[in-house]
């Protein structure tokens, strides 16, 4: 903590205790103390039967949101010590609380509103599935609905307003173009810290775990609504094929899903992977969130449409994902090479970034590339690239083990391209909709004959291409609406989809 | 894992000639002729085996190199034989192969039911899981012919217990100690304790997935996925990695109704990957408080009890997840309103400990009669149960909640959580609930036991009156679930 920062804590602390009094509808005006203050809350949430008023109290005491531990043991301090001397442990206990932040802060409260967390697509420039949801959907809420974006402090002690530079990133993001630097550290300009009280907190993200614990609870103890958008299990289910720090990483997302109120699974895949992890949650007394399909919109990359190309020579087969193992990619070559040595023509082109335990040399593809069959890796490449190779493609194959979504076959089909899936999960629903082909992706010998037949039956491609093309559109802003009323209708409808493929949890 | 062909020297002779003898034992478990006479190695291969078959690739590698391999070599094996036919085979084997593994003696076990035991078998100290895993393997072993078996160092391969680590499990030696390696093929594999090294559960993951087993396991909690924020996080990487072999298992015998919730909650999740995943059934633990004799008691008296005050008995780690913060304050709102008890804490410091210690410091500091005991032998806390007026345990999550259950079998009311294995424990009487997270609620109950005497009898009654589980009974269950009847 530098002096600067210390000079001005007595200040920030009186800047906060004014900005919730009137949560306790105590006036704040006139001159009063930040002592005076102090003696006019407490009694407020010692009166109180519920935790919230004494977690706003330590967050406005501290500049910084309170673990589980430190809300229990301030009620008990509250409960035990009435007058001066509970003020006084009090204080102590908030100056230890406190001493977790980087610099004091100022605090707005926003009351009976929408605050939306995108801590890491304000701050990063990465632009992958989870970032591609919050920059399409947000900007289209900004043109209809009231909302406060919100990220981070540097060391996740509290939520904050957006800087400019942030919000531009969040607002109206192109690649390349937005700022370069990442705000991750640095503070020193104090931005304003934003506590939700009766508000719909909005997690879009997968939340930072450094911020898992307090957000938690926040959503336990504070009268807020806190919607989830739930993408995947992959780091619990397939934790065998990601690395074991995904697992810890996630458990703390984990730790806020667990009492979060709703969450908004983004295929019905996902719906009934997050509705078993809400139903685990009944041996310990927890109902968890209500948990509902909001599937994601299928559409191409936000780019200039792209003319289908004329019959290209060579057919080629597309396959776009990070070469992460659960990817299933090694199936992919597998069945190419089987092709090649049957004396079938096409091109294998990969676009995607190497994973967990692939380097830029070693992915499952350089074999097959050192030995000189016709196949390429492109690596990452910006959108108008990919929306080129998926409408020039003959077909993709996209026959993951494990998909939260599946983004690249809603592309592939937007795109009017017939794709090779996934037998189940979210990837058999996309499937469904017609323009897939849907083999077992852990069977060698029909992933094979699924290739073969699109590669040489012109019939079943022509058929699938056209049933691409009859798919019923779902856009960003049919999407955008439907999170927006999951995520504010007082009561929710039953459910509209059925799990039947999911097994019962009784 | 890099798939950059590693240089390869070439086997020496040596080395052939245990592969060639260890293949005869390949042919044997597929019930084929063993190889011909002069043939090479390859050749042999090609005989005994389909190279693409992975379920004989994984029994091949397994046998030849005295190694259990892992998903993704007998993947990766069986789609190179295809090509490139059993050399590929060889290949894997002589990759996974060491000295030691060609010096092992290896033996196939077929039709057999193998426990293992790796954990449990390597301490005399007892966890909750270790002690579950002993009490049963023990009655198993006495009941029914099983073989023991742990890991080599590194967990690449099963091997025979030594005798020391026999005697740790059933009481007595085995005899002579005969070290063999032993791949397990159409035999049953159960696993009663938690698994949880990283390369042990990727090399249970290929045998469940890949061999010709039946599989089972005992399944205590999910809490390092679902209660993660009180233990340490770490933690939940290698149980994640445990949960992914179990998903390839037959059957998960879980120790109360509530686990059963937990893990049928996870395999509700393997929807998204297209996996059934395993059969999930509740077999509930026993808990036995055996009468002390009266040195015990006298002992305990000395130790716990504290003038004329009742005691409240409070047993358990020290961590987070049990809640003891609750009871301190719950206890010191009771003294402040005049209430005359002693509160003693049995268990040992764990997990972040640290909140617990200091508010215990301040109480004493304060006068309150309130202490812990730590390595507290059975037969005192067994004493110690009888002599508490009640016992509490308002723990957030259990498996099974062991103390609870104890202070009933002890005879004992316990004033515990409304939920999961806790109020599964209690639906058979002698306990009163409360919400553990309520402050209010567990002062409430505590109050209750404290001031009401005509509860407390009618608790002790019905604690009294609960139908005895036993050792015996939860080893018959569990055999009969995990081993005795077919899948």
């Amino acid at each position: 903590m530098n002096t600067q920062a210390d000079k001005d804590v007595p200040t920030r602390v009186h800047q906060r205790l004014s900005a919730v009094a009137p949560v306790f509808s105590v006036e704040a005006g006139g001159g009063r103390r930040a002592g005076d203050l102090l003696a006019a809350i407490v009694p407020v949430c010692r009166a109180s039967p519920r935790t919230a008023e004494t977690w706003l109290l330590l967050v406005a005491l501290t500049g910084v949101f309170p673990t589980e531990d430190e809300v229990r043991a301030a009620v008990r301090l509250l409960r035990r010590h009435a007058g001066a001397e509970g003020q006084r442990d009090l204080l102590a206990m908030a100056a230890a609380i406190a001493s977790r932040g980087e610099v004091s802060h100022d605090l707005v409260v926003v009351r009976d509103a929408t605050v939306a967390d995108v801590n890491f697509s304000a701050r990063h420039d990465i632009h992958t599935g989870i970032q591609r949801v919050v920059r399409e959907t947000l900007p289209i809420w900004r043109d209809q609905h009231e909302f406060t974006p919100v990220a981070w402090t540097s060391r996740h002690t509290a939520m904050r307003l957006l800087r400019p530079s942030e919000d531009a990133r969040v607002f109206r993001y192109s690649m390349g173009q937005s700022p370069k630097t990442v705000t991750q550290t640095g503070d020193s300009d104090p931005p304003t810290i934003v506590v939700p009280w009766d508000c719909v907190l909005l997690l879009p993200e997968v939340p930072e775990p450094a911020a898992g614990q307090v957000l938690a609870t926040l959503a336990e103890h504070s009268p807020n609504r806190v919607v989830a958008v739930g993408y995947d299990m992959i780091p619990i289910v397939s934790a065998d094929l990601r690395p074991p720090s995904d697992a810890a990483r996630f458990t703390r997302y984990l730790g806020v899903i667990k009492q979060a109120d709703r969450l908004a699974a983004i295929s019905r895949s996902a719906e009934a992977e997050f509705r078993g992890f809400a139903s685990a949650l009944a041996a310990q007394g927890l109902p968890g969130p209500e948990v509902r399909e909001v599937t994601l919109p299928s559409a191409m990359p936000s780019t200039a449409p792209v003319a289908r190309a004329a019959g290209r020579e060579r057919p080629v087969v597309l396959c776009v994902g990070t070469h992460d193992p659960h990817k299933n990619h090694r199936a992919v070559v597998h069945a190419a090479e089987r092709l090649w040595r049957e004396g079938v023509d096409f091109e294998l082109v990969f676009i995607g970034q190497p994973g967990w335990r692939s380097g830029p040399d070693d992915m499952c593809v350089s074999g097959v590339i050192r030995a000189g069959r016709p196949a390429r890796s492109l690596g990452r490449v910006p959108d108008a690239i990919l929306a080129r190779q998926l409408t020039s493609a003959a077909f993709t194959v996209f026959i993951s083990l494990h998909e939260g979504f599946g983004l690249p076959v809603a592309e592939s089909l937007a795109a009017g391209t017939p794709a090779l899936v996934s037998n189940f999960g979210s990837l058999q629903e996309i499937a469904e909709g017609g323009g897939c082909l849907a083999v077992d992706p852990r069977d060698d010998d029909a992933i094979l004959d699924a290739m073969r037949a699109l590669l040489t039956d012109g019939s079943t491609l022509s058929r699938l291409r056209a049933e691409a093309l009859e798919r019923p559109e779902r856009t960003w802003r049919d999407y955008a609406d439907d999170l927006w009323r999951f995520a504010h209708d007082t009561v929710l409808p039953e459910r509209a989809s059925s799990i039947a493929h999911s097994r019962s949890a009784t | 894992m890099s798939v950059v062909a590693r240089r390869r020297r070439r086997p020496t002779r040596a080395a052939v000639a245990v592969w060639v003898r260890r293949l005869d034992l390949v042919a044997d478990a597929l019930g084929k002729p063993r190889p011909a006479g002069s043939a090479s190695l390859e050749a042999r291969l090609a005989e005994a085996i389909d190279v693409t078959d992975r379920t004989q690739v994984w029994l091949t590698l397994a046998v030849l190199a005295a190694t259990l391999p892992d998903d993704l070599t007998v993947e990766r094996t069986a789609r190179e034989a295809l090509f490139h036919g059993p050399r590929r085979v060889l290949d894997a084997v002589a990759d996974l192969s060491t000295k030691e593994s060609l010096e092992a003696a290896v033996r196939v076990v077929t039709e057999a039911t193998l426990v293992d035991v790796q954990h449990t078998a390597s301490t005399p100290f007892a966890t909750g899981i270790q002690r579950v895993a002993r009490e049963t393997v023990r009655r198993w072993a006495a009941a029914h012919p099983v073989v023991l078996v742990s890991w080599t160092e590194g967990f690449s391969a099963l091997r025979t217990l030594t005798p020391e680590e026999e005697e740790r499990m059933t009481g007595q030696s085995a005899g002579p100690y005969d070290p063999s390696v032993l791949v397990p093929w159409r035999a049953t594999y159960v696993v009663p304790e938690l698994a949880a090294d990283l390369e042990r559960t990727r090399r249970l993951l290929a045998l469940a997935r890949h061999s010709d087993n039946r599989t089972g396991t005992i399944g205590f909690d999910t809490v390092p996925i679902t209660s993660a924020e009180t233990s340490d996080t770490g933690f939940a990487g290698y149980f994640a990695n445990y949960l992914a072999a179990v998903r390839h298992f037959d059957r998960i015998a879980t120790i109360s109704r509530a686990a059963a919730t937990e893990y049928r909650g996870w395999r509700a999740m393997l929807a998204a990957i297209g996996l059934p995943g395993p059969d999930i059934e509740p077999v509930l633990l026993p808990a036995e408080a055996p009468s002390p004799d009266d040195g015990a008691l006298a002992s305990a008296r000395r130790r716990f009890v504290r003038d004329d005050l009742p005691l409240v008995l409070c047993v358990g780690t020290f961590e987070p997840r049990k809640n003891h913060l609750a009871v301190l304050h719950a206890a010191e709102m009771l003294w402040r309103d005049g209430l005359r008890f002693s509160l003693t804490f049995v268990g040992g410091r764990s997990w972040k400990a640290g909140r617990f210690q200091l508010e215990l410091s301040r109480l004493q500091e304060a006068g309150y009669p309130v202490e812990t005991a730590s390595g507290v032998p059975d037969a005192e806390l067994w004493a110690a149960y009888r002599l508490a007026r009640f016992t509490v345990f308002p723990s957030l999550n259990e498996g099974f909640g062991l103390p609870a259950a104890e202070s009933l079998a002890a005879g004992t009311p316990v004033v515990t959580s409304n939920f999961g294995s806790m109020a599964e424990i209690a639906s058979d009487g002698g306990a009163v609930l409360v919400d553990p997270r309520d402050d209010e609620s567990l002062i409430d109950g505590m109050r209750r036991l404290l001031v009401d005497d005509r509860l407390l009898m009618v608790l002790r009654a019905e604690a009294a009156a609960r139908s005895r589980r036993t050792w015996d009974d939860y080893a018959t269950d569990t055999w009969k679930y995990l081993v005795g009847t077919s899948v």
